[in-house]
């Protein structure tokens, strides 16, 4: 099934900007689905095991709505989900 | 007498009878409540009678300038406007960057007042030791940058050596969300404090001087301000070096290395030096920081990161020539812009904060960047604040969306979400007081009550202010701010993120360690936040009466602010004694507001704010905030009481502030 990913991080002095669709299997959870993009060929680092492991977790988005991180990962998706991940930095 | 950072002395130029004369000020008071508006708040309480008109004689308009402002350090160029502000019946204050503060200060007073109504327009030029009062009948009328660019040559400043602040069109008609230029658009924006200028008939400003500015012991100085930008620029090269790597790492960073402590100050530090504040817009549009549709829809599903990206971070610099530092700033996340393409070119303008695009992006859903530039430069011009025109604007769509409003009501304008063009005309209209928009620039709260119908459930503000743009369901401790502080409405005090940014328990050993893994939820409970947050306001009380920029705070490395002052002024105060004069302020300036007969209830958010009714969906989607819990355990951090607002006799005698003992006690 096909989920849509947003990522929209500060890492370091990079912006990262990506959105694309990521093919998964029935069952894939947010984790894995994380998981799966970063040993994936699309991107060349990591970046959503660096911005999990965060001093201050992203603000995680499914179709919309606030995700609990790390408690709520464990979250199945559904076809045409779509998921966003997002630098929690509030200021300015 | 030696050095001691503050010049020890004020002007008060009296504008009813032309009268300008210098003060001196007893090193006690800056010893109590500082310089910047702790000394603004010590004047106008004693010398403005409560219930007077703030657009009348007796308000007090004063320009003051901070304690460390010139002294070497840095991050210290900040002034701070203060008078009682006709936006929300209190106490009133906005402070602005730029490059004014040195220069009152090298004109030898810490702070410029102005009492009275002239009888015709005028402007102050201070030079030196000279200061008077000039004809301004060729400015009245113009734009705040031509204003500057007029009064320059008039006065041959051909090597812009005056500094001059200035109002625009809108101040001069007292409209409401007025504010006060300098330097060509940066702005003392929030308070409604550029109608008090133009009530007062003064049009600008301009200063300079040449008086030498000096602490009591430079060399320290000098070694605190080494100290603090080599722990800057170790902040560059993790952020440089490390890459991608350094925030995977700082786990690790935080157990062996101090600076790893600053980690999301240093990434601010990053955004804040590579975009300006505009770098946070798409991010806090789909994060759910920013409010989004006047408040009541959601980033994800009313302006998704496609749209949102068209104004932030990348996009909002496009048109940025170069980067724009305000006085000892060593980041300049400012920036000025050239707009060559589009229906909209602008040849010289500030590049638009994070504010300004979300008060017209999010919140009006605008995704057309050079539209925004265009409404920046329109408010910067016209001399409103940025983000009550866009909420001003934002519930004059949602009155239109909902009947409230006809299209005959707003003159034609073909008023909805996204509409730039109708938004640049309406803002044209608000900042000229034409049709609808003499309604409108009088703030939400009160164009509200003149239209009726239900209209206040669309107007989003704290005590008269527009809220700011950043919503409470993300961060509970904006919210607290906008309703517990002096200043309602107001982002540059105090939050849970400010907090992170600091590291608040750097600044008090009786501080909660801040806590980076919290979970969302317990973000959003009420209880156990007030402690933390009193010991921010209290450090920003500290940052107010120095000068200090909010983002030198939380930018990394510890800024030496408790150093500083004792450097800079000779003293030798601990931390807990720096902290009560930070609590003296704070103390001070919300009693002005209990004198005016302002209590709790008078700064509560419009319900949508706080979640009442929560939003439907969204990141915030089911959200409500127990805002009376947080704000009572505020309140008892302060000593004052919930009801009445009074602070209790016991605290006030601890703080030494008899003026106000006498006030509430007799």
């Amino acid at each position: 099934m096909k989920i849509s990913v947003k990522l929209m991080v500060m890492l370091g002095t990079r912006m990262v900007n990506e959105s694309f669709e990521e093919e998964v299997a029935e069952g894939t959870t947010l984790e894995k689905l994380f998981q799966q993009v970063d040993g994936s060929k699309r991107f060349k680092k990591k970046y959503f095991k660096e911005i999990l492991a965060a001093p201050r977790p992203p603000v995680v988005l499914l179709n919309g709505n606030r995700v609990e991180v790390p408690e709520e990962l464990g979250e199945k998706l559904n076809e045409g989900d779509e998921v966003s991940v997002v630098s929690p930095i509030a200021g300015g | 007498m030696g050095a001691k950072g503050y010049m020890g002395k004020v002007m008060w130029v009296d504008l009813t009878n032309g009268t300008i004369k210098r003060e001196d000020v007893p090193d006690e008071v800056y010893r109590k409540f500082l310089s910047g508006y702790g000394l603004g708040a010590k004047m106008l309480f004693d010398r403005i009678n409560p219930g007077i008109d703030p657009l009348g004689p007796e308000n007090i308009l004063g320009f003051c300038s901070g304690l460390l402002t010139g002294v070497g350090s840095v991050f210290t160029g900040r002034f701070e406007v203060v008078a009682k502000s006709p936006l929300t019946g209190g106490w009133g204050d906005a402070n602005c960057g730029g490059d004014l503060s040195p220069a009152i200060k090298k004109a030898g007073v810490d702070a410029i007042f102005f009492t009275g109504i002239s009888p015709k327009p005028v402007y102050l030029v201070v030079d030196g030791d000279k200061a008077e009062l000039k004809d301004a009948a060729r400015v009245w009328g113009k734009d705040a940058v031509e204003t500057e660019e007029l009064i320059r040559k008039q006065l041959g400043d051909d090597k812009a050596k005056f500094k001059l602040a200035t109002i625009g069109p809108a101040g001069e008609k007292k409209a409401l969300i007025a504010g006060i230029s300098n330097d060509r658009g940066r702005y003392a924006a929030r308070s409604g404090l550029g109608a008090v200028m133009g009530s007062k008939k003064l049009k600008a400003l301009a200063v300079k001087g040449e008086q030498k500015i000096e602490g009591a012991n430079p060399e320290a100085i000098k070694t605190l301000t080494k100290e603090f930008q080599k722990g800057l620029k170790s902040a560059d090269f993790l952020g440089k070096v490390l890459s991608s790597r350094i925030v995977n790492i700082a786990g690790i960073m935080t157990r062996v290395s101090p600076l790893a402590t600053a980690q999301p100050g240093t990434l601010w530090c990053q955004i804040l030096k590579k975009f300006g504040t505009a770098g946070i817009t798409a991010m806090s549009s789909e994060s759910g920081d920013s409010p989004v549709k006047n408040w009541g829809g959601s980033g994800h599903h009313d302006f998704p990161l496609a749209r949102a990206s068209k104004i932030g971070d990348d996009a909002a610099i496009k048109y940025q020539v170069k980067k724009y530092g305000c006085y000892s700033c060593p980041i300049s996340c400012g920036g000025i812009c050239e707009v060559k393409e589009g229906p909209y070119p602008l040849s010289e303008t500030h590049k638009p904060e994070y504010e300004t695009l979300c008060a017209f992006g999010a919140m009006c859903l605008v995704d057309d960047l050079q539209a925004i530039y265009k409404l920046n430069d329109l408010c910067n011009r016209g001399g409103v604040d940025t983000i009550s025109c866009g909420a001003v604007c934002a519930f004059a769509i949602e009155c239109v969306e909902n009947g409230i409003l006809t299209k005959q009501d707003v003159g034609g304008l073909d008023l909805g979400w996204g509409k730039a063009e109708a938004l640049i005309k309406l803002t044209e209209m608000i900042i000229a007081r034409q049709g609808i928009g003499d309604v409108l620039a009088d703030g939400v709260k009160r164009a509200a009550k003149k239209i009726g119908k239900g209209a206040e459930n669309f107007a989003m503000h704290a005590g008269g202010q527009e809220l700011p743009m950043h919503d409470p369901k993300l961060d509970p401790g904006y919210g607290l701010a906008y309703e517990v502080e002096p200043t309602p409405g107001r982002h540059t005090i105090a939050s849970g993120t400010w907090q992170e940014l600091m590291l608040v328990h750097r600044y008090s050993k009786d501080a909660d360690k801040v806590k980076q893994m919290k979970s969302h939820k317990e973000r959003l409970s009420p209880r156990g936040k007030a402690k933390n947050q009193a010991v921010n306001s209290k450090v920003l009380q500290l940052a107010n009466g120095s000068g200090v920029c909010l983002f030198g705070l939380g930018c990394g490395p510890k800024f030496p602010l408790y150093e500083y002052l004792n450097a800079a002024a000779g003293w030798s105060l601990d931390e807990d004694q720096f902290l009560l004069i930070g609590e003296r302020i704070e103390t001070l300036r919300h009693a002005f507001n209990v004198r005016e007969g302002i209590t709790r209830k008078d700064m509560k958010m419009q319900g949508r704010a706080s979640g009442n009714p929560p939003l439907p969906r969204g990141p915030h989607k089911g959200v409500t905030l127990d805002m009376d819990t947080m704000a009572k355990e505020f309140y008892q951090e302060f000593g004052w009481d919930f009801e009445s607002g009074k602070p209790s006799k016991e605290r006030l005698e601890k703080l030494g502030l008899d003026e106000v003992i006498k006030e509430f006690y007799g």
